[in-house]
C-alpha cells in the first residue's frame, strides 16, 4: 500500500485532521457560548450544554488524545473512570438534594 | 551464577546486605519483605491499642483509658490496622509474589514501587507522632463532620489525619497503577488473562478498586483540610453547608475499601485451599466473574453506612437491594472453596487450618452483613457492637486469617524454611478460640443496646460479663500473636541446610524458581502452558514430555534496573512539607512540598540507569 | 534442584534488552498515565459534584453572577482549547523525530498554557475585589477549589512542558521521544477537557438560573 494507507493503517494522523478537529472545537464553544443568550432554547440549554460539552469532551478525547487510532484496552481503562465520575456527580446531586 | 557488571546508571549497585542497598532497593521482593515487617510491627501497635481498648472495657465504670484518650484509641486502632498493618502485609505479599506469579522479572515501574513503600513508612510514623505532637486523632477513623473542624477538633490530630490519609493515599494509588500495568504488560508468553492465578486476579480488582474509590476521598480529605486550614467553609452549618458531604464523598470511598481489603484475602484462600486439597480450584471462571460482580457492586453501595441520616425510604431501598445482592457473587466464592475441597486430599497444615477458619468466619461475617442491609432493622443495629462484631469478623476472622494463612504458606517462599507446624497448630487453634470469644459476644450486647464508641457503661445492663468475656478474648489473641513471633524467631535461629523450593508441591510458579529467588527471579521467561502454570510443567515433566530435547547450558544477559535513592527522597520531602501544613510553618511546607516536586521531575527525567546481569542457565 | 526447563521462544533474552515487548502493545508509561487520567476523572468529577451540590445554597453573596465575567472566560477557554491542538502538533512533530517542530509547538503549548494561567489569575484577583473570598460563602469555597485545583493542574502541566522543552534543546531525543510527549500531551488534553466541563457546568450553567 502507498505511504499515506500505511501511515493511516499505523494509526498516523495528519495534520489536516487535527487542525479541522481544532477548527471544529473552536465552533462548537462558540455555538456553546451563544446558546445561553438565544431565548427561544432557554428551556432546552441545560441539556443542550451537557450535549455540546459531551461532544467536544469526546472530540478531544478520541482524536486528540488518540482513543480512536490506539488499541482499545486505551478506551477501556479510561471510559469506565470516566462513567464513574459522571456517576459521582449525578449521585451527589441526588442524594445531597434529598 | 551470576555476575554483575555495571553499567551507566543511576547508582551502582552495592554489597548486597548494606543498609544503603535496602534503602535504595527496587528489587519487588526486597520491597515486599519490607512492606511485610513494617506491616507487622505496626500490626503489634495496632493489637496493642486493642487491648488498652479491650482493658478498659472490661467493666463497667473503669477509668484507666476514658475521654479523649480512649477516643484516640478507637480511632489509631481502625486507622492503624486498616492502613498500617493489613494493606501493607498485603502488599508486602502481592510486590513479593505478582511478578513470580506471571513470569515476570518485575513490576513494571521498580523504582515507583519503592516510593510507594517509603511513602508509605513516612505516613506511618507520621500519623504516630501525632501522640506526642498535639494529640492524635480522636473523631473516629471515618471522622465524621462537624465533629473534626471547629471547637470539637481543635487539637492538631485532625490535621495530622487529613496529610497522613493522603500520603497513605498517593502510595496506594501509585502501587495500584504499577500494578495494573504490570498485570496487563507483563505477563510471561502463553500467560493469558483466564490462566491467571487467582491471587493475580484479586490484585488487579484490588487495583482497579482503588485507582477509583481514592479519588472522592482524596477531595474529602482536602475539603476538611481546606476547612481547617483555609477558611473555606464546605462544613460550616451557618453557610448552609450540608455535613452529609462529608459522609458521601468519604463512603463513596469507604465501602470500596473493605472490599480492597478483601480481595486479597479471597486470593490468598483461593491458592492455599487448591493446594492443600491436591485439587485445582473448583469454578476458576465463576470465581474471576464473581470477583468482578463483586468489586462493581462494591461501588454501589456506599450510602448502607448511611441508612439511618434520613435519606428517605426510596434511597434507603435501592441501597438495601444492591447490598443484599453483593451476597450472591460472594456465596459463589464461598462455593468455589467447598467445591475445591469436596473430595479433595486434604492436608491440614497451618496455612490450610487458617484459610478454612477464614471460610467458616468470613462467612459468618458475611451473614451478619446482609442482616445490616435490611435499612429498617439497621435502625436498631446501626452505631451499635453489633456492627463491631459484623465487621471484625470479616477482618479479622476473615482478612487476618487469611494473612496468616499465606504466611504460613509463602514463607517458604520468600525465605526458604517453613514455619514450624507444632507451634502453628497452637497458633491456629489459639487464635481461632480468641478470635471467637472476643467477638462473638459483641453481636448479641449490640443488640441489647450496648453502642459503639463509647468508653464506659452503667452496671446492670446485663453487658458487663459479656465485654469481660470479650476482653479475655482479646488477651487470648494476643497469645497467639505472640506464638506467631516465637515460631518467627524459632524459625530463623534454625539452621537451615537444605532450601527446598517447592515444599507444598505447588500449583503457581513462583514455586518454579530456586530459593532463594535469583534477583532476576528467572533465568529463562517462562512459557506457560495452561492454567495452574507449575502443576501444568511438573504432570508434563512427569509424561515426559517437556521442552525440546536435552538442555544446554547458555550464558543470558538480562538487564536490570538500578538501585535508586529517589524514592527514599522524594517521601521524606513529602513527610517535611506534611509537617510543615500541621505545624502551620508555612515555610516549611512549601520548601517540603517544592522539593518534593523538583525531586519527582528529577527522577522522572533523569538518567534511568539499568545494568546487565550475565546468568548461565539452560536455555 | 534446577528450575524445570520450559520451552522458551524468548531467544531476544540471549540478545540481552529486548525492547520490553507489553501484552497489550500499549507502552507501560503510556498504559500507566491512562490509569491515573481515570483515578483523575473521578478526582475532578468529586469536587464537581461537591460544587453542584452546594449550587444555590449560599447564604449570601457575591452570588456567581454577580462576578462572573462569560466574555472573558470564554477567551481563555478558547486559549486552552487552542493550546490543545498546538500541544497535538507538538506530538506530531516528537513522533517524526522533527526536532525544530517539536520545540515550537512545545513552546507555544507552554505559552498559551500560561496566557490561560494569566486569565485565571485576573479573574480571581477581580472577583476576590468585589469580595469573594475562600471564606465568603459555599460559592467562593466550592469555585475556588474546583478552579483552583484544575489551575493547579494547568501550571504542573506548564512546568512539565517547559522541562520537555528544556530537555529538547539540550539533549538529543531518545527512541522513546515520541512516547514521552505523547504522555505530557495526554495530560495536558486532559486538563483542557476537564476546563470543558467546568465551564459548561460552572459558567454557562449560571446563566440559566
Amino acid at each position: 500500500m502507498d505511504a499515506k494507507a500505511e501511515r493511516a493503517a499505523a494509526g498516523h494522523v495528519p495534520v489536516r485532521t487535527y487542525v479541522l478537529v481544532g477548527l471544529f472545537l473552536a465552533a462548537m464553544t462558540a455555538v456553546e457560548v451563544a446558546v445561553p443568550y438565544v431565548g427561544f432554547l432557554r428551556p432546552v440549554m441545560v441539556p443542550l450544554l451537557l450535549l455540546l460539552g459531551a461532544i467536544k469532551f469526546a472530540t478531544v478525547g478520541a482524536y486528540f488524545m488518540h482513543l480512536k487510532f490506539d488499541p482499545r484496552v486505551l478506551t477501556w481503562v479510561f471510559v469506565p473512570g470516566l462513567a464513574l465520575g459522571v456517576l459521582v456527580v449525578v449521585a451527589m446531586v441526588i442524594v445531597m438534594a434529598a | 551464577m551470576a555476575t554483575l557488571t555495571p553499567a551507566a546508571g543511576a547508582l551502582a549497585p552495592s554489597a548486597r546486605s548494606s543498609l544503603w542497598s535496602w534503602i535504595a532497593t527496587v528489587d519487588h521482593k526486597r520491597i515486599g519483605i519490607m512492606y511485610m515487617v513494617t506491616g507487622l510491627a505496626v500490626f503489634l501497635l495496632g493489637g496493642m491499642e486493642a487491648l488498652f481498648i479491650r482493658t478498659q472495657l472490661a467493666q463497667p465504670n473503669l477509668s484507666i483509658f476514658i475521654g479523649d484518650t480512649y477516643n484516640r484509641l478507637v480511632t489509631m486502632h481502625a486507622l492503624t490496622m486498616v492502613f498500617g498493618a493489613v494493606m501493607p502485609i498485603t502488599s508486602g505479599f502481592i510486590n513479593y509474589l505478582l511478578p513470580l506469579q506471571i513470569g515476570a522479572r518485575d513490576v513494571a515501574f521498580p523504582r515507583l514501587n519503592a516510593l510507594s513503600y517509603w511513602i508509605y513508612l513516612v505516613a506511618a510514623l507520621f500519623l504516630n507522632t501525632s501522640w506526642f505532637l498535639g494529640g492524635a486523632p480522636g473523631q473516629g477513623w471515618f471522622a465524621y463532620t462537624s465533629l473534626t473542624t471547629g471547637r470539637f477538633a481543635v487539637d492538631r490530630g485532625m490535621d495530622f489525619y487529613v496529610l497522613g490519609a493522603l500520603l497513605l493515599g498517593v502510595s496506594s494509588l501509585v502501587a495500584s497503577i504499577n500494578f495494573i500495568v504490570t498485570i496487563f504488560n507483563m505477563r510471561a508468553p502463553g500467560m493469558s488473562l483466564f490462566r491467571l492465578p487467582a491471587f493475580v486476579w484479586t490484585t488487579l480488582l484490588m487495583s482497579i478498586l482503588l485507582v477509583i474509590s481514592l479519588p472522592p476521598f482524596t477531595v474529602d480529605l482536602i475539603l476538611l483540610g481546606m476547612d481547617r486550614m483555609f477558611g473555606t467553609v464546605f462544613f460550616h452549618t451557618a453557610a448552609g453547608a450540608n455535613q452529609l458531604l462529608w459522609q458521601h464523598l468519604f463512603w463513596l470511598f469507604g465501602h470500596p475499601e473493605v472490599y480492597v481489603l478483601i480481595i486479597p484475602a479471597f486470593g490468598i484462600v483461593s491458592e492455599v485451599v487448591p493446594v492443600f486439597s491436591g485439587k485445582p480450584l473448583f469454578g476458576y471462571i465463576q470465581l474471576v466473574g464473581a470477583l468482578i460482580t463483586l468489586s462493581i457492586l462494591s461501588y454501589l453501595v456506599w450510602s448502607h453506612h448511611m441508612f439511618t441520616v434520613g435519606m428517605g425510604p426510596v434511597i434507603n431501598s435501592f441501597f438495601t437491594l444492591v447490598t443484599m445482592s453483593i451476597s450472591v457473587p460472594t456465596g459463589i466464592l464461598i462455593f468455589n472453596w467447598l467445591g475445591t475441597m469436596w473430595q479433595g486430599k486434604i492436608r491440614y497444615t497451618t496455612a490450610m487450618l487458617f484459610a478454612v477458619g477464614f471460610i467458616a468466619q468470613f462467612t459468618f461475617g458475611g451473614l451478619t452483613g446482609v442482616m445490616l442491609a435490611a435499612g429498617p432493622s439497621n435502625f436498631q443495629m446501626h452505631d451499635s457492637y453489633f456492627v463491631v462484631g459484623h465487621f471484625h469478623y470479616v477482618l479479622v476472622g476473615g482478612l487476618v486469617f487469611a494473612l496468616f494463612a499465606g504466611a504460613y504458606y509463602w514463607m517458604p517462599r520468600v525465605f526458604g524454611c517453613q514455619l514450624d507446624e507444632r507451634l502453628g497448630k497452637w497458633n491456629f487453634w489459639l487464635a481461632a478460640i480468641g478470635f471467637n470469644v472476643t467477638f462473638l459476644p459483641q453481636h448479641w450486647i449490640g443488640l441489647w443496646g450496648m453502642p459503639r464508641r463509647v468508653y464506659t457503661y452503667a452496671p446492670g445492663l446485663g453487658v458487663g460479663e459479656w465485654n469481660l468475656v470479650s476482653t479475655i478474648g482479646a488477651f487470648t489473641i494476643g497469645l497467639a500473636v505472640l506464638l506467631f513471633l516465637q515460631n518467627l524467631y524459632v524459625t530463623f535461629r534454625r539452621s537451615r541446610t537444605v532450601q527446598e523450593s517447592d515444599p507444598w508441591d505447588g500449583r503457581t510458579l513462583e514455586w518454579s524458581v530456586p530459593s532463594p529467588a535469583p534477583d532476576h527471579n528467572f533465568t529463562v521467561i517462562p512459557h506457560v502452558r495452561g492454567l495452574d502454570a507449575w502443576w501444568v510443567e511438573k504432570e508434563l515433566a512427569a509424561a515426559g514430555l517437556t521442552g525440546p530435547g536435552p538442555a544446554k547450558r547458555q550464558r543470558h544477559r538480562i538487564h536490570m534496573p538500578s538501585p535508586s535513592y529517589w524514592p527514599i527522597v522524594v517521601a521524606l520531602l513529602l513527610g517535611v512539607g506534611s509537617y510543615g501544613m500541621v505545624l502551620r510553618v508555612h515555610a516549611v511546607s512549601i520548601l517540603g512540598f517544592g522539593l518534593a516536586a523538583a525531586a519527582i521531575f528529577a527522577m522522572a527525567f533523569g538518567d534511568v540507569g539499568g545494568y546487565y546481569v550475565d546468568v548461565e542457565g539452560e536455555a | 534442584m534446577s528450575h524445570a526447563a520450559f520451552s522458551p521462544d524468548a531467544a531476544d533474552e540471549v540478545h540481552g534488552h529486548a525492547e520490553h515487548e507489553t501484552n497489550t502493545r500499549v507502552p507501560n508509561r503510556k498504559l500507566a498515565f491512562w490509569v491515573f487520567l481515570s483515578s483523575e476523572a473521578i478526582f475532578f468529577g468529586s469536587l464537581i459534584a461537591t460544587y453542584l451540590s452546594y449550587t444555590g445554597r449560599s447564604v449570601n453573596g457575591p452570588y456567581p453572577l454577580d462576578v462572573f465575567d462569560i466574555p472573558l472566560t470564554s477567551v481563555s477557554t478558547f486559549v486552552l482549547l487552542m493550546s490543545s491542538l498546538t500541544m497535538v502538533l507538538a506530538v506530531n512533530a516528537a513522533q517524526q523525530g522533527n526536532r525544530g517542530g517539536t520545540r515550537r509547538w512545545l513552546a507555544a503549548t507552554a505559552g498559551l498554557g500560561m496566557v490561560f494561567l494569566g486569565f485565571q489569575a485576573y479573574e480571581f484577583t477581580s472577583f476576590v475585589h468585589e469580595g469573594l473570598r475562600l471564606s465568603t460563602n459555599l460559592f467562593g469555597s466550592t469555585f475556588y477549589t474546583l478552579t483552583g485545583f484544575h489551575g493547579a493542574h494547568v501550571a504542573v502541566g506548564v512546568a512539565w512542558l517547559l522541562a520537555l522543552l528544556i530537555r529538547a534543546f539540550r539533549v538529543e531525543p531518545g527512541p522513546d521521544h515520541g512516547e514521552v510527549v505523547e504522555v505530557a500531551g495526554l495530560y495536558w488534553h486532559f486538563v483542557d477537557v476537564v476546563w470543558i466541563v467546568i465551564f459548561t457546568l460552572v459558567y454557562l450553567m449560571e446563566l440559566g438560573r
